[in-house]
């Protein structure tokens, strides 16, 4: 498995699988050079803004060994500083985190250190592992200049004049160093030992909103719960306004005393934080609800918000003077529709590139995703009804493939004055089991137009559809 | 935005009216601009003869009934939807500006790719159109009249099998609070019922020599428009194989004499 990026308009291995690296590949090689060592490996463009995508959900995942977590680059930072404790010691927390990467499918290189500097150049340059507090200097000794964190150009300064390790720098004299390679030796240089401070920037994850409210007994009055669940919701709304984001969809359970809780989930085509509009959907089905018996009743009402999207301010206007494209209209429109009715009963349509003719048409449920752009198969003279179940028929022609006589069907009989075809529709290849068939548009003695076909296989004719 | 007026005040009480009224004026000026889609004008269907009787169009914010082809005397018989020429009239609704058209039960949904030409105005128009698979007539009626009070939509078009007087009056209304036409398909049977249908049209198929379908239109019913009698409300459309579009036939001989005649007299 190979990564690989265009640098100068060449394709050059960004990153590789441990198989490749074992192999020979290393990344910065040649794409060609690379197909060389390894037999048909599987290449993938490098896309770096879905790796950092990721990398942030990691962090936000990293929250469970402690609240300040960090992405740095291509690796994260976790200051678990007091957060051992939690977790039993420094070395369950490691041996912890370890397994639980691994489990997602990374394998992780992970330092545990008393600096973020110090962890850092551990975990790319030294050995994976603890460094027990105060041993920070003595770690880094040995490791190269890499390790610090600074620019290559200061690195080149410094092999320039024979320095290779970080052992060597911390010989030379303090005062010298920043007069010749830069004021970015010496802090890194202490951030690492732990001799300066050093700021992360840590991934702040928001908990969707949740709101809920309490009843001082089991209560089953409709107006109580009604108006609780309507503030609730409106409570929701003013803390998805101060996110300045909407959500697609909300959960509510209701906990009741005497039955288990009943969950109703409402969703939306496009994220909102329209109280009214939500109040809206949730009232008919809030009150389908049974609340419970005598003596019982709904204890707890819980309205959480999941999938929050953001959701920008507008401006409150009394008239707008803008061309709206109603899609907000729309939206709480097919909301509303699909609340009753069900979401897989409002559908857009969709034209698809196929000659088979039911397979031309087909239904899309999504509202918010960009349609696809239809195919453009130009105008063909094709029936305006197709039936979903094409209607078995009796027909009479004279000679095969001929002008059709008369035809039977739904239980009448009529003559045909006119035909047109066949048109022969063939079966797509990578679908053999199904039959081709030859198309007959035909026209009755009152002039209505019907689309006839017959299976070639087995001669029986249907009708598909009409012109009206 | 509002131009700075004197401080009410200090200024004299005659001089208090005229602020106000233009004040007033603004508003009302503001809030006709903001309920423009309310008052639309009816929807030019192309046919200019038929445009010419109808008074510039299929009137929008209110019902329109559509009837098909079948057999008039016998319920539940086979019947044809006259899904060409409401496909018609729906895109021509949708040319003006981005709104979607609405198709409420299955008896009444399209078949796309016959609805799509060369043009892209149509390609919009079928991409913007949503499918409502509603049952029971309860649910179609609901769903017609939900629709139609949504600012968002061009054209609602719906299977109106079974609606009674009373459901047509309350989509009339629907339709009349928020501006867009309702297109109903009906079965040829229920011509015999009550409606509050602003016009009621039936559609049949004629018979042609060429491989282009054809049908002729009744207008049976137009409030608000100078009754008209005999051949006057009937006119033969054809479908155009290539390019989908549907036209109007000059009817043969004497009728096109009598009907060139009639208009002649209704613009004089």
């Amino acid at each position: 498995m190979l990564f690989v990026d265009v640098v100068h308009q060449k394709q050059v291995v960004f990153a590789c699988c441990k198989e490749a690296a074992r192999a020979g590949v290393c990344s910065g090689m040649a794409l060609s050079q690379a197909r060389v060592v390894v037999s048909n490996p599987r290449v993938e463009p490098h896309r770096a803004d879905r790796n950092a995508v990721s990398l942030r959900s990691l962090a936000a995942w990293s929250s469970r060994f402690s609240p300040i977590v960090a992405v740095d680059g291509d690796g994260l930072l976790i200051d678990v500083s007091g957060c051992a404790r939690s977790f039993g010691g420094e070395e369950h927390l490691f041996a912890l985190a370890k397994e639980q990467y691994a489990k997602l499918g990374f394998e992780a290189r992970i330092s545990l250190a008393p600096t973020f500097g110090c962890a850092w150049a551990m975990a790319r340059f030294g050995t994976s592992g603890i460094v027990p507090d105060g041993e920070a200097k003595r770690a880094l000794l040995g490791l190269p200049l890499a390790a610090l964190r600074i620019t290559s150009a200061a690195v080149q300064a410094l092999q320039e004049v024979g320095i290779e390790r970080i052992g060597q720098v911390m010989e030379l004299p303090r005062s010298l160093l920043p007069s010749r390679f830069g004021d970015e030796l010496l802090l890194r240089l202490d951030q690492a030992i732990g001799n300066a401070l050093e700021l992360v920037e840590p991934v702040r994850v928001a908990a969707p909103p949740v709101v809920s409210q309490a009843f001082d007994g089991p209560t089953t009055q409709w107006e109580a719960i009604a108006l609780c669940t309507r503030m609730l919701i409106e409570r929701l709304a003013l803390q998805l306004k101060e996110r300045e984001s909407g959500t697609r969809r909300i959960d509510i359970v209701l906990k009741r005393s005497d039955l288990p809780p009943e969950s109703l989930t409402i969703t939306l085509s496009r994220p909102t934080r329209d109280a009214r509009h939500l109040w809206s959907l949730v009232r008919p089905r809030l009150e389908r609800v049974n609340l419970g018996n005598e003596g019982g009743g709904v204890e707890e009402i819980r309205i959480g918000a999941s999938f929050v999207k953001p959701l920008v301010h507008e401006q409150i206007e009394s008239w707008s003077e803008r061309q709206t494209d109603h899609e907000q209209e729309l939206a709480s429109l097919v909301d509303t529709l699909r609340n009753r009715l069900g979401t897989d009963r409002v559908c857009r349509v969709e034209v698809r590139e196929s000659h088979l003719p039911e397979r031309a048409m087909g239904l899309r449920c999504g509202l918010d995703e960009e349609p696809s752009p239809p195919a453009m198969l130009g105008k063909i003279d094709r029936p305006t009804l197709l039936f979903s179940n094409s209607l078995a028929a009796e027909v009479v022609s004279l000679v095969p493939d001929g002008p059709v006589m008369s035809l039977r069907w739904r239980g009448g009989e009529s003559r045909i004055a006119l035909t047109e075809g066949p048109e022969h529709i063939g079966a797509e290849w990578w679908r053999r089991s199904e039959a081709c068939r030859s198309y007959f548009k035909v026209q009755d003695e009152h002039g209505r137009w019907l689309w006839l076909y017959r299976e070639n296989e087995t001669s029986k004719w249907f009708v598909h559809g009409f012109w009206a | 935005m509002l131009p700075a007026f004197p401080s009410l005040s200090r200024v004299p009480t005659s001089a208090n009216k005229a602020v106000l009224a233009a004040l007033v004026e603004q508003i009302e000026a503001r809030q006709q601009h903001a309920t423009r889609h309310k008052d639309m004008g009816p929807i030019a269907t192309g046919w200019q003869e038929i445009d010419a009787a109808l008074g510039g169009g299929v009137a929008a914010g209110a019902l329109h009934e559509w009837f098909g082809d079948g057999d008039e005397r016998t319920r539940n018989s086979p019947w044809f939807a006259p899904l060409t020429l409401i496909s018609h009239v729906a895109h021509r609704a949708t040319l003006t500006d981005r709104r979607s058209t609405i198709w409420v039960g299955r008896g009444c949904w399209p078949y796309a790719p016959a609805l799509i030409g060369a043009d892209e105005s149509k390609r919009l128009f079928v991409e913007r159109s949503m499918l409502i698979d509603a049952t029971t007539l309860d649910e179609r009626a609901w769903a017609i009249d939900l629709a139609l009070r949504c600012p968002a939509i061009a054209t609602v078009i719906a299977d109106g099998t079974g609606l009674k007087l009373a459901i047509t009056r309350r989509l009339q209304l629907a339709a009349a609070s928020g501006g867009a036409p309702c297109l109903l398909v009906r079965p040829p049977w229920e011509l015999s019922e009550l409606s509050a249908a602003k016009t009621r049209w039936r559609v049949r198929a004629e018979r042609s020599e060429s491989t282009e379908p054809r049908w002729t239109i009744e207008l049976l019913r137009c409030k608000g428009v100078r009754p008209m009698r005999g051949e006057g409300a009937r006119w033969v459309v054809r479908l155009d194989d290539e390019t989908g579009n549907v036209s109007l036939v000059a009817a043969p001989g004497k009728r096109r004499d009598e009907t060139e005649g009639s208009a002649e007299r209704r613009t004089a």
